[in-house]
Parts: C-alpha cells; structure tokens; sequence
C-alpha cells in the first residue's frame, strides 16, 4: 500500500510499503494448486534458479556493501581499486559512530514513535474495523468510503496545514508532533474490516447472553479471535513507523531528538566525508529491522496477502 | 502458537515504551521559555549584577552543537557556558544542538516565528534580516553601551542593521580565504605564491599541480555558501545593486570569474563530482592531499592544524577589481522577544558576553574568526588567523535582504550547470537572474 | 470505556433519542476515534492545504494573492523541470518495477518450497529497509571518484569514469544525473509486487497450464497467454500502487542528489518540501502540492472505477 502503513508517517513512502492487498483482486480460484504444473525438471530448475540467483545477489548486494564499507576505515574505502571484502576490518567507524552522534538517542526515539504508533493502529483500527464489520449504524457506509477515500489523497498535500496544526498544538519538536498525526491508517481498518466480518457472530452473542459488555465482546472476544490480521497491523504498523522519513524530519529538529532515518541522513550532511561512518549509521538503522524481519519472515510475507483471507 | 511471538514481542515493545515515557520526558524539550522559574527570585540576590537580577534558566540553541564536548567547538561551547555560570550565578544555561544542515535552519525559523524558539540562538547574519521583516527578534540598540558602541568596528555594526535597528550580537567575520596545501604545492614543483597573486596566477598554479590523483583546485558549490562566489567576486561582480534593488551577478565581470572555475573545470583541474561535491568532502580532500587550494572560512584552521597539514591562507587572487576582494558573512547572537523583560535583558548579557573581550580571555580559542570590536585580536592567540585578520577591510558581505535564502538557493545550481558545460556562463548567470528577479520585489 | 449493553434492554419504551443511542451508539463510538483522525488529519489539512494556495502564506500574516501561486508554478521552469522529472522517473520505474515482479514471482512459484521461502525473504529484505539507508549505498556505489564501485565496475570494461549523480549532461535527452536515480530505482527489487504476485499465481488453476502444455505450449507462451492475462487484475492494482508510490519519490533524492546537479534531479515532493519547509513559502508548496495531488487523485480514481465491478465493500 503504497498509502499509508501510518498514514501520515510512513508518508506513502517512494519506497514500496507492505501492502494487504484485497481477496477480490486474487484470481477466485481455489487455493488448492501449490504449484503450476508437473514438477521441474532438474534442467528447468537450473535455469530458473541462473536467473533467480544473481537477482537475489544484486537484491542484496547495497546491504553488503552498506557493511563492508562499515567496517573498512575510512582511509581504505577510497582506496582504488575498491576491495569487495572489507580491508583492514575493524570496528573503528562503529566507535566513532557513537562517539560523534547519539545513535542510542536516535534509536530509542525511532522505537518509541515505532511502539506507540502501533500500539494506536492496532486499538484505533480494530475498533472501526470491527464497528465497519459489524455494526449496523446509520452514516456507516458514509464513512467507510470517506475514509477510504483518503486514500487519494498524498500526505505531501497535507504536510503544510499539519505542520501549522502540530506547531500550534506545540508539538513541533517533540515526539508527540510525529505519533498523533499517525494514530489510524486506512488500511488496518480496511484490513481488520475484511477479517472481523470473516468471524462467526455466535461468539459475540454469546459473550452478550453472559452480559458482557460491547468493549468487553471487542476486547475479550473479537481481538483474540482476530490474531493473525492485529500481528500483520502491528508488524507493518512498526516498520512503516520506524523507516518514516519525511514527516519527522519536518516536525523533528534538535539533534537529540531525531529518528535513526533522520539522523543517519544528517549525517551524510555533517560527516560527508567520512563514509565509514555514513555506512555504520545505516547500517545500525537498517539492522533492527532486518532483524524482526528474519524473525518474523513469515508473518511479513502472509501479511501481505493476509487481506486476502475470505470468509 | 506462533502467534505468540507478536504477542510476547508487543508486550516487550509496550513495557519499554512505559519506560521511555517516564524517562524520555527528561530529553523532550520542555519547549517555551518562560519556565515558572523564571521570573522569580530576581530582587535582592547577589552576583546578579550583569544581568540585571534575573536568575533562571537560559535556553541557547546553536546550530551544529552536540552535548558533551563531542566536537571542538560543542567543547568550546561549553567552555564558554561554565565560565559564564561562574560569574553569574543563578543562570541555568541550556545548550541545545540544531543540526548545521537547511532543515534545522527552516525548523530554527519556525520556532522563531511561532515564539517557541530559545532565550538567545547563534544565526549568520544575512538570515537576520528574515527575522527582522517579521519583528519576531529583541534588537540590541537599547542594551548596547557607549563602551560597545564604541569598540564594535562601525562597519560591521552596520553588517547586522536591518531598517533602522540593530539586531543581534556581531561575533565574529569569517571571510573566505584561499587556503594552499604547501606540502601539494611544493612537490609539484611550484611555489607558493604570496598575497599579491591574481587570478592568472591561481590558473597556471591551479593547473601545475594537478596530476595523480591531485587536483589544483575544489570548492563547494551548493546551498548557503559564498565560497563559489569568490572568483566573480575578484572581478568586480556583485550579486545585487547597492540598493539591494537589482540582480547584477550576470555582468561582463561575474561572467568572466564564472569561466575560470569552467576553464578549470574543463582542464581536469578540478574533481570530477564538483558540481555536487560538500562542504566536509573538500576539506577532507584538501588533508589527503587530493586537493591544492581551497576556499574556505577560517573556521578551517583548527581542523587542518589537528590534522597536521602544512597550509598557508591567501585571500582570494586578484582579478580585475584591483585588489583582493573576498566575501563573507558575520556570526551574531540574536535575542527572539520574550514577554519576560528581564530574562530577554538576560539574554542580551549573555549575548554581549559572548561577543566580548572578555569571553576570549576566559575561553582560550573562543574565536574561530576575527572578532568584531578592536580589543579583540584573535591572532594573538591563533597566528593562522592573521590573513583573515588582514582580509577585514575588504569583506563584501551578502545583501542583507528577507528572500536571501530563495537568492542563493537561485544561484549555486547555474553555477554548476555552467561547470559542467550545460550552459555558457553568462547564460547560467542570466538564468539565475530570471529566477531573482521576481523576488526582489516590483 | 464503558458502553451501554444491549442486555439491558428495560420494558416501558425509553424515548427516541436514548432507544437510536442504545442501538447505534457502540458503533459510532468504535469508529469515533479514527473518524476524528481522519478528519482532523486528512480532510482538514486537505482543505486548508487548497485554501493556503490562494494565500502568499506566512506564519504571521498571510495575504491572498488568488492564482498568483499557480500562474508563477506554470511559468516557472524549475518547476516543470521537477514535473518532467517525476513523470519519467515514475513510468520508466513502474514499467520495469512490475515486469520484474511479474517474472520474478513466475519464476519463484513452480520451485520447491524452501526455495520459494528463501527467494521471497531475499527479495523482500530491502522493503523493509528505510529508503534512506538503501540511497546513501547507492550514492556511495555511484559516486563519481575513480574508487566509487560503479565506476570501478566501468573501468573493468575500460570505460568511463562517469559522473553519475553529479553529471548534469544530457544523454538520450536526460541528464546523466537523472538516469543514474532512475537505475538505482530499477535495481531495487519490487518486493511487495513479488509477493502479491506469488499470491495471485497460486490461484491460478494448473489444469489450465496442463491443457496449455498438452497442446505443446513453450513457457513463454504460457507466461504470455495465461499467467499475463490471469493476473490482470492484480497488475492494475499493482501499476497503481507503484506509480503513486513513484510520484511521491522522495528520500531517494533528498538523500542522493538534493535535487542536484542544477535542477537536473529535481522532483515535485522534493520541491515541495524544499519551497515549505526550507523557504517557508508555505503557500507555493501548497500550491505545488495540489497539482500533485490532482495528478494521483485521477490515478486513483481511475483504479477505483477500473475495481469497482471486482471490488465490494
């Protein structure tokens, strides 16, 4: 989705977004077929996997070179001609790294705008997912389409006015200014909209015969049963929240104050010539989240299609 | 269930969360001055003499700091803020880093305009005007003294007036001087000219010692700078009419500075991501010997000295001007205007504080230019500061107009069109003109 | 938050309003949250964001100037020098980011499952990366010095050196600087587009490539008459969500180039930012940002009428 992880954060990022994409929009066929066809032949795997191969090295290919040159000083990185392996390796930019820049600050503060911002997603888009799912109310339709036509609408359009709103709140500079713009997103409602209406409404009456209250029915029953579609609102929420470029670097300016994204890129800015560290500094940003995401892997790549669960 | 994990994983994320709001309230900004501390305690306590009783918090942003003395100068910073403590005591001074980068100044004027800014920020002088148009700073007419009136260089008093008032502290003037790599220089063969070289001179010299990696001649030339001005600069050319009225950087002159940095360009004498090449890159160049001569500030010296590279300043060569001419700004102190007039007088101490005699006596190194008043001579302490010292009377200083940052954000990307052979000189001159004019108002 | 319970239904008929309250009243209250947000933080600034762009707009004080903004914007060619920009840099990129993707997941899908799983993670990695930190490697891998690797991987085939990001001279029409971006795009693997395409393709039928195959049909035949069809819907949302995604290119810029050499990399969300927040000329990057925002609007809205027979909600 290109829109919106968090809508004002992750700010339809220029890079791709996970998306949850639609059920509708999948071919509605069984999902029964694991594999087109005949198994491979071992000729035909071959083939595939000589085109597959060097894509995936060139796919990763930035992230070793972010970490060789992290580990080259900077003396050797302008060496001609350029070494793949790191020269003299040592740790020295990494020192340095921290010396020179509150890279901890950075990082707790990128995780506190990471956390909170899920955190919000995950209660704000549950609670009209499930209302939009199963309530009837009148201006329920209405509103659902008013937001989901928000869509359309890029953040850059809104940046001016939010900056203003944000300054004016006295927010401007403060991690607050980043999270409340951010605290819903199109689609985690959409997503846990399509997941809720999949449940059977027999446990909710239930849980009403026994006289539970509505936020009871939506705490205690609908959340649980809705696991897997929260783990994928909360991981996308997180990575979009923690990779946000553009609307922190506007509201965000003491130095103390930043993102890990926003910093590393002051950095180029501050120490443009020494690459060493440039490169520890991504690399220290970009690592946590490689990290969640080899833990997590498969929840990232289900969640990407977890919109497509039909009921 | 795998499920778990998430689950274990948002419990772990909440709880630090939790954390981080109790502890991370300490590192958010309290934000607005006028902390309730401020404006109490003023009567009656001793050593409050110099800043007329008020006691309390002073929140100071300066651009590129970083806690905890991590560079040279954040260290002098520092310096500067304990010895001012000592003297004054009951001032609870707060330094906070804006990054040195067009985001922290675009973020430094929001602040300013919506009153949320600090007690006094340090700001180069061609952004003053900006804050002056907006009325947004305290000016210093009616704290400056006889005695100030009287030590700050008249000229460059004038280099921080905007529409009748005096708006900030002037620091100190940091001119672009030339800066030659001796140890480059001489194993090329060639000699180190002295201050009378002219533009011909920095060509062939330029040009001699490039080869093996080594280039004559790097400068910056991108956002808010004036270290690519220099050359047209040292014909004669001005960016504006004296009457800040009329765009004239496209003249017979500025055209004719511009092409000798195209000449060069050209000749392979100078590197080859020039048009895009920053700021710290040609400094670094210039230590590793990949780079013959510089300009840059004098706020160079203490880098190269650390690095122990042999250099000799020069001001620019002299072009059809006649003379050596170069160009530069100021760094002031400015006061935004505060409902507390005694913690605003406050700040206009400090300010006057940090723009004194006195300062370079307690912070040995304090100055990284030439002061601005005549009991200060830098190079008493820091020899290397001696040409700049000597560059003062010809400082041209950027016009001093509110649209000055849209001006120079106009300019450096023709000049590097023009570099890179995209246009003719005067043409990219001319089509910066087209870019200025409208801005200089009807 | 506590809600009322349907449980506590009373006999004796309360009034009107309290009966809808006790029906409806859940409901309103579990969107209410988002509602708020979206209103304050979409449609408001929407507005406003369409009003300061009638206004030379200041902190202080603001003045209208009625289209002034939008006639300097049309006339200035900074600005439609960031436009052209945008629009090649968004087809050239979309166009290659969905035909990879699409051979890519074809590809993927007829391997085992462990190597589905590892091609998959492997080409996902970058999307969860910040774009900045995969710009400041490539504007290291690109920089213009003889030891930038780019340049390096030139001089093996006794070519270059290059300028790459900084080189402003045009070539087929375009500055050096701007092919340069516009690679480092394309070799940036279309993860999301991978993995929705690898969904699609499970739903694809094998009888259908079975039928295909009795009848002597070679793989690019299949690709071409079944799989490209087949995955039409899919692509469309994929072009869509691409081409948005590429119009807002941002931190690849701020990061790579600064707009730099000249203008020669310049982008509309770039200018954006650059006119609001680093000229605080809010009301010309307001105006700048709704000719944007007409741009992907009719985007948009064009997919949504291309689904609406597909989609329900």
């Amino acid at each position: 989705m290109a829109t919106s992880t968090s809508s004002g954060v992750s700010v339809r990022a220029p890079r791709e977004v996970p998306v949850p994409v639609p059920a509708e929009l999948l071919p509605a066929v069984s999902r029964a077929t694991n594999a087109s066809g005949r198994p491979l032949r071992r000729r035909e795997r071959l083939a595939i996997l000589a085109i597959l191969v060097p894509v995936a090295i060139i796919a990763l290919f930035p992230f070793y070179w972010m970490v060789t040159t992290a580990l080259t000083p900077s003396s050797a990185a302008i060496r001609v001609p350029p070494s793949l392996v790191p020269l003299d390796a040592s740790t020295e930019n990494l020192t340095e790294l921290f010396r020179q820049a509150p890279v901890l600050l950075w990082a707790f503060n990128s995780f506190v705008i990471a956390v909170a911002i899920m955190v919000c997603h995950i209660v704000f888009d549950s609670m009209a997912g499930y209302a939009f799912a199963k309530k009837r109310f009148p201006g329920r339709n209405l509103m659902f389409l008013l937001i989901v036509s928000s869509l359309m609408i890029p953040v850059q359009v809104t940046l001016v006015p939010r900056f203003i709103l944000v300054s004016r709140l006295g927010l401007d500079d403060n991690l607050l200014g980043v999270i409340l713009p951010s605290i819903a997103d199109v689609f985690g409602i959409f997503l846990m909209r399509q997941f809720i209406r999949t449940l059977p409404a027999e446990l909710e009456e239930a849980a009403r015969v026994d006289g539970a209250s509505e936020w009871k029915v939506f705490w205690r029953v609908i959340m649980p049963l809705s696991r897997p579609a929260v783990a994928t609102v909360a991981i996308f929420s997180f990575v979009g929240a923690w990779n946000a470029f553009l609307w922190p670097l506007i509201v965000l300016s003491k130095r103390e104050l930043l993102t890990l994204p926003v910093g590393v890129a002051l950095l180029q800015q501050e120490f443009s010539s020494n690459i060493g560290l440039q490169m520890a500094g991504a690399a220290v940003g970009a690592i946590p989240m490689i990290v969640l995401f080899l833990f997590f892997q498969r929840h990232f790549l289900d969640g990407v299609r977890v919109g497509g669960v039909k009921g | 269930m795998r499920h778990g994990h998430i689950a274990r994983f948002i419990g772990v994320a909440l709880s630090l969360v939790m954390a981080g709001a109790c502890t991370g309230g300490g590192t958010t900004p309290a934000g607005s001055p006028g902390a309730p501390s401020g404006s109490l305690g003023g009567s009656g306590s001793p050593g409050g003499s110099a800043v007329g009783g008020y006691q309390g918090p002073l929140e100071w942003w300066h651009l590129g700091y970083a806690p905890g003395g991590a560079t040279a100068t954040s260290k002098l910073v520092d310096d500067a803020v304990a010895a001012y403590e000592k003297k004054n005591p009951g001032i609870d001074i707060t330094v906070t880093g804006i990054p040195f980068s067009d985001e922290g100044l675009a973020r430094l004027d929001t602040a300013i305009a919506t009153g949320s800014g600090p007690d006094m920020f340090r700001i180069a002088s061609d952004r003053l005007p900006s804050y002056g148009a907006q009325g947004v700073l305290s000016p210093i007419d009616e704290y400056l003294t006889a005695e100030d009136k009287a030590d700050i260089l008249p000229n460059l008093l004038e280099g921080v007036a905007y529409n009748g008032q005096h708006l900030a502290w002037p620091q100190w003037v940091p001119p672009i001087g030339y800066y030659l790599n001796n140890a480059v220089i001489e194993k090329a063969g060639a000699k180190v000219p002295d201050a009378t070289w002219t533009v011909a001179d920095f060509m062939k010299l330029a040009q001699d010692v490039t080869g093996n990696g080594t280039y004559g001649f790097a400068t910056y030339m991108g956002a808010v700078s004036v270290n690519d001005l220099t050359l047209l600069y040292a014909h004669g050319a001005r960016v504006l009419s004296d009457d800040n009225k009329t765009y004239t950087l496209n003249s017979e002159a500025g055209a004719k500075g511009l092409q000798v940095m195209v000449d060069l360009f050209k000749a392979g004498a100078m590197p080859p991501d020039s048009a895009t090449i920053k700021l710290a890159d040609v400094e670094q160049g210039f230590i590793d010997g990949r780079f013959a001569i510089m300009p840059s500030g004098s706020g160079s010296i203490t880098n190269l000295k650390s690095k122990n590279v042999k250099f000799t300043v020069l001001p620019p060569p002299i072009g059809d001007a006649g003379k050596p001419v170069t160009v530069g700004g100021m760094g002031t102190y400015a006061v935004p205007k505060n409902s507390d007039p005694a913690r605003v007088a406050a700040a206009h101490a400090l300010g006057r504080y940090l723009t004194s005699a006195e300062v370079a006596s307690d912070v040995p190194g304090w100055y990284l230019a030439p002061g601005t008043r005549k009991s200060i001579k830098v190079s008493d302490t820091t020899p290397e500061m001696a040409p700049f010292e000597a560059m003062l009377p010809n400082v041209q200083f950027m016009p001093l107009i509110e649209k000055w940052a849209r001006v120079d954000a106009a300019i450096h990307p023709e000049i590097q069109l023009a570099l890179s052979g995209q246009k003719s000189a005067k043409q990219a001159l001319d089509d910066a003109g087209a870019n200025i004019t409208p801005l200089l108002g009807k | 938050m506590r809600m009322t319970t349907t449980a506590e239904r009373v006999p004796g008929a309360p009034r009107r309003g309290v009966r809808f309250w006790r029906r409806h009243g859940a409901g309103y209250l579990f969107v209410l949250p988002s509602m708020v947000f979206f209103l304050l933080f979409m449609f408001l600034p929407l507005g406003w964001s369409f009003v300061i762009s009638f206004q030379k707009f200041g902190l202080a004080q603001s003045s209208w100037v009625g289209l002034d903004n939008y006639v300097s914007l049309l006339n200035d060619p900074v600005f439609l020098q960031a436009a052209f920009n945008t629009i090649l840099y968004s087809v050239l990129t979309v166009a290659v980011w969905v035909l990879v993707a699409m051979v890519l997941a074809t590809l993927i899908h007829p391997l085992p499952p462990r190597f589905r799983t590892f091609f998959r993670a492997a080409y996902y990695l970058p999307a969860v990366t910040s774009a900045v930190f995969i710009a400041l490697v490539w504007r290291w891998i690109l920089n213009a010095n003889p030891w930038g690797l780019a340049n390096y991987v030139l001089s093996l085939f006794g070519a270059g050196p290059l300028g790459f990001i900084s080189d402003p001279s045009p070539f087929l029409g375009v500055s050096v600087a701007l092919w340069s971006v516009i690679l480092s795009s394309m070799l940036t693997i279309p993860a999301v587009g991978v993995v929705l395409y690898s969904a699609a393709l499970s739903g694809i039928p094998r009888d259908l490539y079975e039928a295909a195959e009795s009848e002597g049909a070679s793989a690019i035949t299949k690709f071409r008459y079944i799989t490209v069809p087949l995955l039409k819907p899919i692509t469309l949302y994929v072009v869509v969500l691409y081409t948005i995604a590429a119009f807002e290119v941002f931190e690849r810029v701020y990061v790579m180039t600064g707009g730099g050499p000249g203008y020669a990399t310049n982008t509309i969300v770039y200018l954006i930012w650059r006119t609001g927040f680093r000229f605080g000329e809010y009301g010309l990057a307001s105006a700048e940002a709704f000719l944007l925002f007409i741009v992907i609007a009719t985007i948009s809205l064009l997919q949504f009428r291309a689904l609406r027979s597909d989609v329900e909600y």
